[in-house]
């Protein structure tokens, strides 16, 4: 059975439909990109996954668990998907240690000492080791992208959704966000992410979709989808991210 | 013009001068706690809360915040013996004025907590963790620290606003010049001591709360 499966998934923002009948399974161990316009609703679809966004029509289901039953418990079902954001969005009171060790050891309970070493192994993953003690506002935009993975990975994941984590940063530090990626990739996560590189996209993920007018207008593996687009609405989004 | 000061005879009733200083601190440092416990939890449901515990605390902010301090005092001290519910005057007047300065902090308190971006929360909801959470771990301690500058003038106002309750005969400060005045007749002396005395109150309090702010905020 897939990690993940959409079946019909409708979003509307009052009169304005966002996803329009969106199905899409994920297996374990897939890397998903999904690409297109703004406004495609991408990013929504990724928001429905781990229930930040409520839906309208269909169903969404992660490793069994139906996310947009009300009777879901979300917040277990969030503490096996992580999720990167855009804003990177760590607790700017908080220093690195904290930001990482705050749910772990809120949520599951885990002690002080343990918590601190396994806030020290996911920043070794991350290139950021001596920033431990650090605040977020003494780092980089780079580097707050990379505490905020490691954030993510501290919860130890079965899937994780990246929402257009390179967006907000400048074009120097895009690379070093990917890299720790590629990292995170290689180990065998699942992945989501919706992304505008298209490069790293058809380096790393098995799959591309292709989001347009609120569904899934053209996926496949990540090369073929790429290289040789079968819509003229993909044909056209490449060449125009790529000029 | 030719007036000549003369302190001897308000420096002569210092005893009484300091009982209603005494009495104004009290005032000031018990109602500001209530206020803020007031201004923490109206807020909170007022932000947070489903709206049948929104819209009266929304009533009470605006009734509050647009009537005079002193009918509210008047109401408290002699209305509601009316209704049969007495106050000794210290009562009322901190009843009154916890009240008044509830209000006021509901709605700064509020603001704090709105600027809180979204982002913040669903951040925290994204890691697991639960609404008390959110607001214990995620959202107090920015929210205070962007507050805490309207929140501490509007206690230094509350303690100048405090010589009010002097009209229901509570023995605070200004209280005490009243009745100096009225024996001695030296009027420009008396309530120029008690200015300086309210002066150096709020001074002493706007040292105190930068203070705290230091200890609280500014350290790592």
């Amino acid at each position: 059975m897939s990690l993940v499966e959409l079946n019909d998934v409708v979003k509307r923002y009052g009169q304005h439909t966002v996803l329009n009948g969106v199905s899409l399974s994920v297996d374990k161990g897939e890397i998903i990109a999904i690409i297109g316009r703004s406004g495609s609703g991408k990013s929504t679809l990724l928001r429905c996954v781990n229930g930040l966004e409520p839906i309208q029509g269909g169903s969404v289901t992660v490793d069994g668990t139906v996310v947009n039953d009300p009777g879901t418990d979300l917040r277990k079902l969030r503490q096996h998907v992580g999720i990167v954001f855009q804003s990177f969005n760590l607790f700017p009171h908080l220093s690195v240690e904290k930001n990482i060790t705050l749910a772990p050891k809120v949520v599951k309970h885990v002690p002080s000492g343990e918590a601190r070493r396994l806030a020290e192994n996911v920043l070794r993953k991350v290139g950021l080791a001596e920033k431990i003690d650090a605040y977020p506002d003494q780092l980089s935009g780079g580097q707050q992208q990379r505490v905020a993975i490691a954030r993510s990975l501290a919860m130890q994941p079965d899937l994780m959704l990246f929402d257009e984590i390179t967006s907000a940063l400048d074009p120097e530090l895009v690379g070093e966000v990917l890299k720790v990626l590629e990292e995170v990739a290689r180990e065998g996560m699942t992945m989501m992410l919706v992304t505008h590189e298209i490069g790293f996209a058809r380096k790393v993920a098995s799959r591309v979709v292709f989001m347009h007018e609120g569904r899934i207008w053209e996926q496949g593996p990540a090369a073929a989808t790429l290289g040789s687009p079968r819509t003229p609405e993909l044909e056209t989004f490449l060449s125009a991210v790529l000029h | 013009m030719t007036y000549s000061f003369q302190f001897r005879d308000v420096f002569a009733a210092w005893d009484s001068l300091l009982d209603g200083l005494i009495l104004t601190l009290e005032l000031s440092l018990f109602t500001m706690v209530m206020g803020l416990l007031i201004g923490i939890a109206g807020a909170s449901g007022r932000v947070y809360g489903p709206a049948w515990v929104r819209r009266p605390i929304a009533v009470y902010v605006e009734a509050i915040r647009n009537t005079p301090l002193i009918v509210q005092l008047f109401l408290i001290f002699f209305g509601l013996p009316s209704a049969g519910i007495k106050f000794d005057a210290d009562t009322a007047a901190f009843v009154a004025l916890s009240i008044n300065l509830g209000a006021y902090s509901i709605e700064i308190v509020r603001a704090g907590l709105e600027a809180i971006p979204r982002s913040q929360i669903e951040a925290g909801q994204s890691l697991g963790l639960s609404g008390w959470q959110i607001f214990r771990y995620v959202i107090a301690f920015p929210a205070l620290k962007m507050m805490y500058p309207s929140l501490a003038s509007q206690f230094v106002l509350l303690m100048l606003a405090t010589s009010v309750v002097s009209q229901i005969s509570a023995q605070d400060l200004f209280h005490a010049a009243s009745i100096i005045q009225s024996r001695t007749f030296r009027d420009f002396e008396v309530y120029a001591v008690v200015a300086a005395a309210y002066l150096a109150l709020a001074m002493i309090f706007r040292l105190l709360f930068a203070g705290v702010y230091w200890l609280l905020f500014a350290r790592r």
